[in-house]
């Protein structure tokens, strides 16, 4: 049965930890409980905030490798040239006002058993309850040729940062009449509709400045999200600059050559002006290195509460979990993050946990004033986290101008309002 | 899982102190990455739905489930939700604290929109546009960018089908461009 989402459960677990020395003091219903989190992105981040929201009294540690945050999301608009990075640059000062201890550390190890956090800083913090939240790392593995020196020529800009800035000053320095590649990588990978929604920012830039460039997008899988959404939009937006190869038609990348900087698929040896090359994906490197992963790279999760199925008392969210129909993206992180939330407050105040939420939303811009969206609503079901049929979907196609507008407007205002959940 | 059904089913039954049961909080709390948290929007097109009359939110949120009522994006959220829920998170939305947009005024504008507010709307809206009763919403200290979005809709002919209010319609369809945007600065303004 999967059903181990109960109170009996958690007050196992407390009771247990509250006869180790170390721990004197923590019974259940507890309000001083230890909450560390590692990973302060979407996820992370908004578990720290809905923790000092509704249970003050827990000491919530927030451990995050950088001092800045940059957001992916709206992102690709910085490719074309609609926003820069600072729009999407954000700090800890909040939480650490709100009376999170924030610090700035890279996490290395992760010991279940005594239930320690420790950090390149030397470091040791012990919890109660541990949140994992620690993004994506890449899988160059996977494809043969591939490592991570490949980034030197063929940028991923799929962590935003450095690497979005580069990619925006290639774009500025190629030719007009030049060609773009983007591979779209194995499912899953963060953000299931991104490689689109950046071709289409790139087409946006050379539609004004060097309109007889090109976009290829190399996909390893046969369809894409919000598909008929974006062939409309190119077909509106970029007649004839975006062209897309599904896997089965030979868009999957077979090998690379770094040497030569070509991608070889089943239509022979690929190359372009630029090559955007988003690897194939998997958990954060923390989730590997503390064994909360499985074979498939990811972190599996029980979908009533986001805790581990490999190590009880730790709960992984965002990108790293394994949440089946589920896309990687912030919007659902956050969602995750406050189901686990819910799970701890209960828990440490002696109340029954409430019911899991789990939804996502996400607009993609494809340029100015046009945008689109999905959205999903998902439940545990057999162990999985599923789409709850009848709700949920996507943007109409063939919609009026006024309302592709209107969404990318409040695709703006989504993303102020979920970095402001996070981070302000 | 089975108790924790029975615990939702039980406080569903209990009626006025839904809003805050857990289960209404954890759903309320999915609306915030969008309408910001405590429904209180930092985003210039998003509206504020904290502090709006439960009536009107009731209402509008299920119209939204039923498809009566046209949204981009509303009618795909509220599709799993339950009448009773709807009632309980109308509740739990109207009994949080407005808290107004922060609207950099431009006197011009707001002059102008003022006089709209007066001549156009003021009868069903209040003198300050803070009526918040009934089917009436508050609009003072609503983000600008929403307000337009929304009377947008009562000019627009791809919208009459759904469009929310008729007797609004009739008084607001001839207003001009700079009408429009002039009282949705102006009421944006206002605290
Ligand atoms: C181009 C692009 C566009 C996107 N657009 C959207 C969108 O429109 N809407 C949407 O909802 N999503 C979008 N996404 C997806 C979104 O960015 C991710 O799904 C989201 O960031 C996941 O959050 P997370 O908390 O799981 O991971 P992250 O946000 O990656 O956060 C992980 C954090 O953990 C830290 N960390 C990792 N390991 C350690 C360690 N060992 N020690 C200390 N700190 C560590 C990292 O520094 C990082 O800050 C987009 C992504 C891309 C690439
Ligand atoms: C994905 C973003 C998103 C989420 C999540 C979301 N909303 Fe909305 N909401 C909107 C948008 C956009 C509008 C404007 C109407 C439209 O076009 O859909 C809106 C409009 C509304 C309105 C009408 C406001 C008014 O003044 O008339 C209410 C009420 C509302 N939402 C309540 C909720 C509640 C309650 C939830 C959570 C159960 C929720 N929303 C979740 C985006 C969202
Ligand atoms: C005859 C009465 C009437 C007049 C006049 C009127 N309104 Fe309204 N208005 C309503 C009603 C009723 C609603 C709620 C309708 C609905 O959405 O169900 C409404 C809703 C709105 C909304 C949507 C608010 C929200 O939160 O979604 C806006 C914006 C608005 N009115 C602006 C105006 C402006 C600006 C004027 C004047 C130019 C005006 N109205 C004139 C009755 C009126």
């Amino acid at each position: 049965m999967m059903m181990n989402w109960n109170r009996r459960q958690f007050i196992g677990a407390l009771g247990t930890t509250s006869l180790i020395a170390g721990f004197p003091g923590l019974v259940f219903g507890s309000a001083k409980a230890r909450v560390v989190i590692v990973g302060g992105g979407f996820g992370g981040a908004i578990a720290a905030r809905y923790l000092k929201l509704y249970a003050p009294g827990i000491e919530v540690t927030l451990l995050e490798r950088n001092k800045q945050y940059i957001s992916c999301p709206m992102s690709n608009e910085v490719l074309a040239g609609e926003r820069n990075l600072d729009s999407l640059t954000f700090g800890y000062a909040a939480h650490a006002a709100r009376g999170v201890n924030v610090v700035h550390d890279e996490v290395t190890a992760i010991d279940a058993v005594k239930k320690t956090v420790m950090t390149q800083g030397g470091k040791n913090f012990a919890y109660d309850y541990l949140v994992v939240a620690p993004g994506i790392d890449f899988d160059y593995g996977a494809i043969e040729g591939a490592s991570p020196e490949m980034e030197k020529t063929m940028l991923h800009a799929w962590k935003a940062g450095e690497q979005t800035l580069q990619l925006k000053k290639q774009l500025e320095a190629m030719k007009n009449g030049g060609l773009v590649i983007i591979t779209s990588p194995r499912r899953p990978y963060r953000c299931p509709p991104g490689p689109y929604e950046r071709a289409a920012q790139m087409a946006s830039y050379f539609k004004h400045h060097k309109p007889k460039s090109k976009v290829l997008i190399l996909d390893h899988g046969d369809t894409m999200p919000k598909q008929a959404l974006f062939e409309e939009s190119w077909k509106q937006l970029y007649p004839g600059m975006i062209e897309w190869v599904p896997g089965n038609s030979g868009g999957k990348i077979l090998r690379v050559d770094q040497k030569k900087r070509t991608l070889v698929t089943d239509m022979g040896e690929q190359t372009a002006d630029i090559i955007n090359f988003v690897p194939p994906q998997r958990a954060g490197a923390i989730a590997q290195m503390a064994g909360l992963t499985d074979q498939s790279g990811w972190c599996p999760i029980d979908p009533m509460t986001m805790e581990s199925t490999i190590h009880k008392g730790i709960y992984v969210i965002g990108d790293a979990a394994v949440t089946n129909d589920i896309p990687k993206s912030a919007h659902a992180a956050a969602s995750q993050a406050k189901v686990v939330v819910n799970a701890i407050v209960a828990v440490t105040s002696g109340k029954p946990v409430p019911k899991p939420q789990y939804t996502n939303a996400c607009y993609t811009v494809v340029g100015p004033d046009y945008g689109f969206s999905i959205v999903g609503i998902f439940q545990p079901e057999g162990g999985k986290l599923v789409s709850v049929k009848g709700a949920g979907g996507l943007s109409p196609v063939g919609a009026p101008a006024y309302v592709r507008k209107a969404e990318a407007e409040y695709g703006y205002s989504w993303l102020k309002n979920i970095t402001t959940e996070a981070f302000l | 899982m089975q108790k924790l059904v029975l615990a939702v089913v039980c406080a569903l039954a209990a009626g006025p102190s839904l809003a805050n049961d857990p289960n209404i909080v954890a759903i309320a709390d999915t609306c915030n990455s969008c309408h910001g948290i405590n429904g209180v929007s930092a985003g210039l097109t998003m509206p504020s739905i904290a502090g709006q009359n439960k009536d009107y939110l009731q209402r509008v949120l299920l119209e939204q489930k039923k498809g009566e009522r046209y949204t981009t994006i509303m009618d795909r959220f509220m599709k799993n939700i339950s009448d009773e829920e709807i009632a309980a998170l109308a509740q739990y939305f109207a009994a949080k604290e407005w808290v107004p947009a922060t609207v950099a005024v431009e006197m011009t504008q707001a002059n102008q929109g003022r006089q709209v507010l007066r001549k156009t709307c003021q009868n069903c809206h209040g003198e300050k546009g803070d009526k918040n009763s009934g089917d009436v919403p508050r609009l003072a200290g609503q983000w600008p960018g929403y307000i337009r979005l929304e009377t947008f809709k009562y000019v627009d002919r791809t919208f009459t089908a759904k469009k929310p209010s008729e007797r609004m319609a009739e008084k607001v369809h001839n207003l001009t461009e700079n009408e429009h945007s002039a009282v949705a600065h102006f009421l944006g303004t206002r605290k």
